[in-house]
């Protein structure tokens, strides 16, 4: 019996150069159409803003002076051409790759993240759109693994019938696991 | 036989001990008196006794409300065991049916506070895999029931688990480790005394605060403190001398009612935790659920070999009041109680890698700069050039970093990740590969200047950070821990 065992056992050498690497993954790049949606988020965002800063000022009569106005107008542009740029560099940055064992995700434009989740560790996921999103035809997917209340880890900005599939394969991907 | 008879009892829906109506009660008294006790002290004690008083009808309403709500939260809160489920119904005109499964359950803790004392019961609460905000508990059953249930949870989830865990011989509890008194001192006397000032202090703030705002127009207060600052030296001393000495006291009491009569019990793959003087708690930690492992001492404790363990478990939140802090006294100890989750193999040798000196050296030009500059810069509208004294902290703030990236240590083993860490004290942290659910890699702007990285290694209890390594080093890494992860069909849980 022992013998048996002993036979049956391998211990083969693992190369660590051999193994797959994480920084040769090909990204696949999010949605054009994710952008435009991106651009229109922020628009509505800072058109809001504007409208909370201008009622603000126009409320308060000491800050009816040209020099405070303009100093204002300008840091308000430097703030949206800020963000413009961001969403610009994150939108370029940002993919997603799907391999056997596991997902990864990237986005950032100063701080730049790669995200890996393990499939054999994902508890459900999810697929949602808001209405802007539905507009274009796109959807996130969201997965979940143990101890956290909140989802961990989206992926954006893709068609919505690519992350139907991404669920389906993850699901039945967990499933498996879920039997092992 | 007997088994399946216990469990049918289990199976149709009941109530907690009536106790709980009291408990409930009282715990609901306690935060009324908390919220209104200097209302109710200048209403006892105050000298014009005719003068109408509106607030008093509207605390007993409240109260009155508050124990309607305690009577009706104990009626309608049920529970009961439903094949692998266990199920809490509650509310009346909220209804709410919480379902656990149970195999997902990982420990059942029992616990009692002075009230549960007085009236035999003890408070039942669940650690379970999902999220950590489902409010899982009982506030009172009988001891006899408490310890029923949760043997029969316990049984029923080893009945449903598969996996390797159960593959283990249960070996017979032992006792591991006790706290004796002068242990208990020692802990007392080293404890974290600057927490108990600060709850000192904005107690002090909060009630002084409220008396204020109770007298209103009176100046009683303002008057005897300006007589009093009249004599600024003998009451600064005297005001120092009190709040340090309260607080010491304070701090030891509290530290010597909370682990009194502290016990750990080895018991196959799980501790037992059982301390504490007016309110006693039992906790079981079963050791394959533990995530994250960490033990740690402040520059007094590491002076007299004082450890603090402190278990990341499932669902794990920081600063939360209820994780789980093993007070160990020695080293040698602590390296032979976390042997059951990673050996601890030492810093000492050439293995141990520290991070790169570009952590310091971006925060002594970076962040530091921020923490002294905005301070002093605020200050200075009040304080005018004496507030550029804020920037003679400017040194010790480099220096604090400094000293962290060259205590800083990590290695790696075939089983996970050992980090050392600290500037006065010192903290020691285990994680096994197998705990990981997600890899994170890092670069700020600056890291990505100079080819760094910093990994977070995500757990189902909490992240662990590896900050400031080469980009090559940080990958090679990651790609070893995915395929650590990935090849083995190991239990994380």
């Amino acid at each position: 019996m022992l013998l048996t065992l002993r036979m049956n056992f391998t211990n083969s050498l693992i190369d660590p150069d051999g193994l797959p690497t994480v920084e040769e993954v090909d990204f696949s790049p999010l949605e054009r159409d994710y952008l435009t949606v991106e651009r229109i988020s922020l628009a509505i965002g800072m058109g809001m803003l504007l409208a909370i800063g201008l009622s603000f000022f126009l409320s308060i009569e000491r800050l009816h002076d040209p020099v405070i106005i303009l100093g204002a107008a300008t840091l308000f542009g430097v703030f949206v051409a800020i963000n413009v740029v961001a969403t610009h560099i994150n939108y370029k940055y940002s993919g997603y790759a799907i391999r056997e064992k596991d997902l990864l995700y990237r986005s950032g434009w100063l701080q730049r993240k790669t995200r890996i989740v393990l499939i054999n560790r994902i508890q459900h996921v999810s697929v949602q759109s808001g209405p802007l999103e539905r507009r274009f035809g796109l959807a996130s997917v969201s997965v979940y693994t143990a101890g956290s209340a909140a989802a961990d880890f989206t992926i954006k900005g893709i068609k919505e019938e690519t992350a139907q599939k991404i669920k389906v394969w993850v699901s039945a991907e967990t499933k498996e696991n879920g039997e092992q | 036989m007997e088994n399946n008879n216990l469990a049918n009892l289990w199976q149709s829906p009941q109530r907690q001990a009536p106790a709980a109506i009291f408990i409930l009660i009282g715990s609901t008294a306690i935060h009324l008196i908390k919220g209104f006790w200097p209302v109710l002290a200048i209403y006892f004690f105050r000298g014009e006794k005719e003068e109408s008083w509106t607030l008093l009808p509207a605390v007993i309403g409240f109260g009155v409300l508050s124990i309607v709500g305690a009577v009706v939260g104990y009626w309608f809160k049920k529970f009961h065991i439903n094949n692998d489920t266990f199920v809490i119904q509650s509310g009346w005109l909220k209804k709410k049916t919480l379902s656990i499964p149970i195999h997902t359950i990982q420990a059942v803790h029992l616990e009692q506070n002075l009230w549960q004392q007085f009236f035999g019961v003890a408070r039942v609460s669940f650690d379970s895999v999902g999220s950590d905000e489902i409010e899982a508990k009982l506030d009172a059953l009988a001891i006899a029931k408490a310890e029923q249930l949760r043997q029969l949870l316990m049984e029923r989830k080893t009945a449903n688990s598969t996996g390797v865990d159960e593959l283990i011989q249960e070996d017979p509890p032992q006792l591991a480790y006790t706290l004796s008194f002068g242990d208990l001192m020692k802990l007392s006397l080293t404890a974290n005394h600057l927490e108990a000032f600060f709850i000192l202090v904005a107690l002090l703030v909060n009630i002084l605060d409220e008396i204020k705002q109770i007298f209103g127009g009176n100046d009683y207060i303002d008057s005897f403190g300006k007589s009093v600052l009249g004599q600024t030296t003998f009451v600064l001393t005297f005001l120092v001398v009190a709040v340090v000495g309260t607080s010491l006291l304070f701090s030891i009491v509290r530290t010597m009612i909370k682990y009194y009569g502290f016990q750990l019990i080895d018991a196959d793959q799980r501790w037992i935790l059982s301390y504490g003087l007016f309110e006693k708690a039992k906790k079981i930690v079963p050791l394959n659920k533990v995530q994250i492992l960490h033990w740690k001492a402040n520059w007094l404790r590491r002076k007299i070999d004082y450890w603090t363990v402190q278990l990341q478990s499932v669902g794990h939140k920081q600063n939360q009041k209820n994780n789980i802090h093993v007070p160990v006294v020695s080293f040698e100890n602590v390296v032979q109680l976390v042997g059951g989750y990673q050996p601890y193999e030492g810093f000492g040798d050439e293995r141990s890698l520290m991070i790169s000196p570009a952590y310091w050296i971006r925060n002594a030009s970076r962040r530091s700069v921020v923490l002294t500059v905005i301070p002093a810069f605020i200050l200075y509208f009040w304080f005018g050039n004496s507030a550029l004294a804020v920037f003679l902290f400017y040194p010790f703030l480099v220096w604090n970093d400094f000293e962290w990236y060259r205590n800083f240590r990590w290695h790696t083993n075939d089983v996970g990740i050992q980090i050392h860490s600290g500037v006065f004290g010192r903290k020691f942290s285990l994680l096994n590969w197998k705990k990981i659910q997600q890899v994170h890699l890092h670069q700020n702007l600056y890291q990505r200047n100079k080819g760094l990285a910093s990994i977070v290694f995500v757990t189902a209890g909490g992240k662990l950070t590896l900050p400031y390594i080469s980009l090559t080093q940080a990958h090679r890494l990651v790609d070893e821990v995915l395929y650590e992860v990935e090849s083995k069909t190991e239990n994380w849980m």
